[in-house]
């Protein structure tokens, strides 16, 4: 679970970058990154209040089974489960952890 | 005022993003300097993420309109169920609540060499590290007989503005009876759906106030995005309203005579309009041109983890300028290609690896006001190549509930809301 470790170190401050390898082979995956892309519909502002719900600052567990729904193929979804199905498991629980960490 | 806490305070996801001194920069040189030219989709998303990542950064934006009216939603004003202004958008938010510089210009030339940019009145800024957002220009005379000139009477309205109001008013002034003829390009062209949902809603305009109108739509290929979506909303929505020409059926348009408002097809047709609405073939906005990122084509080969030229060191390219398939040339990607870059340039400026990147599309296009349809992709790189990831994305269910349909066309309007308060902070409260 590389990506836990990141969001740990993401929220202990910038601490974190000073102790990565600029060196490293491999590109590290950077759940800021990976979950940039959810705020075109659901809104980067912390209060999001929007027909497409914001996403910061809800539980996790809540977070993380929409996802996996969404992945299983909710018939409810419009094009939700089109997109989390692009995503490992591993993937999903990071995003989801990584919105639940961000206080309203 | 700039402080980090309001910075923070304003910010959803990427306030987690830490904010740190950049070791590459720090020892002697000042801060980095970060040019970003054109503040639509792409640039002002990266602009604004290159502040939230690292707010110590010196990020200047030039943009020569004080307003930002987007293309996405333009379909909407066309057909009278928006007014102009609420796609409109400022760059207040950029300037005060992220601390972006934004300069009133355009950017005439870049000397790659010397790092520079220089603007119309004559300034010259300096770079570590340029973005490139300039959208598209188009290849006048790429079409025989349509050029400037000529679209002053048969509009493109393929950028927002003066040339959206252009087509509204001729279509208010179009007779009943009369029709409006769509001339569609051949691919890579910006926005893939958005001609056939002009057409959809314009067939909603002329439905309600011009019913024997037509709209006949020619075309220089065979097949569109969400194609047997569009077929079958247009005919239960318009009935024959609407009729699609494709390049096989002598749909494609050689030449046009803007002035008769007449187009002729390859195999010798004459189509007289009533309206006349032009999508010329395009090309990289001429700024990419000058830095010398296009290729022959005219479009900017990038490299996929940063969009970063392949061609120039240190200038970044995003949005529909690049060649990024299979990401369309859409808003959506262009601000999520923005955010990329961002990532890339701050972990270059601080000395830090390049995140592995990460982009999803949706383009919603409307039908009807109540009849949205989607297409959707996750994308990665794989072998130093953008790839959809498999099993990701696709269109919406053909055969979905009028239910679905009204809920797609909701968020559409959601999405807006949302995008362009992430690109420019200032979406509109509906
Ligand atoms: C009718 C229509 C409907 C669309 N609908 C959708 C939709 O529903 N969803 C979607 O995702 N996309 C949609 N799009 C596509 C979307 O408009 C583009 O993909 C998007 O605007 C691309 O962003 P960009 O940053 O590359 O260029 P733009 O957003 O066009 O921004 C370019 C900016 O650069 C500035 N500029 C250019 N040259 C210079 C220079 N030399 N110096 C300074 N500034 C410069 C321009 O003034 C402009 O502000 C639609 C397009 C059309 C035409």
């Amino acid at each position: 679970m590389r990506y836990l470790g990141l969001i740990a170190g993401l929220m202990a401050g910038g601490m974190f970058f000073a102790c990565t390898q600029p060196t490293l082979a491999q590109a590290e995956t950077d759940v800021s990154v990976l979950a940039g892309t959810c705020t075109n519909c659901h809104g980067s502002n912390k209060n999001w209040k929007g027909v497409i719900p914001g996403l910061a600052g809800r539980p996790e567990p809540i977070l993380l089974g929409l996802l996996k729904s969404y992945k299983a193929g909710d018939p409810n979804a419009t094009v939700m489960s089109r997109i989390a199905r692009g995503y490992s498991e591993d993937d999903l629980q990071a995003i989801a952890n990584y919105y639940s960490k961000i206080k309203k | 005022m700039i402080t980090r806490r309001n910075l923070l305070a304003g910010l959803g996801a990427a306030a987690l993003a830490p904010a740190i001194a950049a070791p590459a920069l720090a020892k002697g040189k000042g801060a980095a300097r970060v040019v970003v030219v054109g503040g639509g989709f792409g640039g002002a998303t990266a602009a604004k993420y290159i502040k939230v990542r690292a707010p110590e950064i010196n990020v200047t934006l030039i943009e020569p309109s004080p307003r930002f009216y987007t293309c996405p939603f333009s379909n909407l004003y066309l057909a009278g169920l928006r007014d102009f202004e609420t796609i409109g958008h400022g760059y207040d938010e950029l300037k005060k609540v992220y601390g972006v510089k934004v300069v009133r210009d355009f950017a005439q030339e870049v000397d790659p060499a010397a790092k520079t940019v220089k603007l119309k009145s004559g300034e010259k800024l300096s770079y570590d590290k340029l973005v490139l957002s300039p959208g598209i220009d188009f290849n006048w005379n790429g079409l025989q007989g349509y050029d400037e000139a000529a679209s002053l009477l048969a509009p493109h309205s393929w950028k927002a503005g003066d040339q959206t109001r252009l087509l509204r008013k001729q279509l208010e002034a179009l007779d009943d009876g009369g029709v409006f003829i769509l001339v569609a390009p051949a691919d890579p062209y910006r926005c893939p759906p958005g001609p056939y949902e002009r057409a959809g809603l314009i067939a909603s305009y002329l439905k309600a106030k011009k019913p024997k109108s037509k709209i006949l739509i020619l075309d220089s290929k065979d097949a569109f995005s969400k194609q047997g979506l569009f077929l079958a909303g247009w005919k239960q929505e318009y009935g024959d309203l609407i009729e699609w020409v494709p390049l096989s059926k002598d749909g494609k348009v050689v030449k046009v005579d803007a002035k008769s408002l007449t187009v002729e097809t390859e195999f010798g047709t004459t189509h007289k309009a009533g309206v006349l609405n032009v999508i010329p073939p395009q090309k990289a906005g001429l700024i990419a041109e000058r830095a010398g990122v296009t290729n022959k084509a005219g479009w900017v080969p990038i490299k996929p983890e940063t969009f970063e030229s392949q061609q120039v060191a240190d200038i970044h390219v995003v949005g529909d300028a690049t060649i990024a398939a299979p990401m369309p040339k859409s808003g959506f990607c262009a601000n999520a290609q923005g955010k990329v870059a961002a990532a890339a340039i701050v972990a270059s400026l601080q000395g830090r690896t390049t995140p592995n990147p990460s982009w999803v599309n949706t383009c919603y296009s409307l039908i009807g006001p109540e009849y949205g349809i989607t297409v959707a992709g996750v994308y990665k790189v794989a072998d130093g190549k953008i790839i959809s990831v498999d099993g990701s994305g696709g269109v919406s269910p053909a055969a979905a509930a009028p239910d679905f349909r009204k809920r797609e066309a909701l968020y559409a309007n959601a999405w807006y809301q949302a995008i362009t308060n992430d690109t420019w902070g200032t979406a509109l409260r509906a």
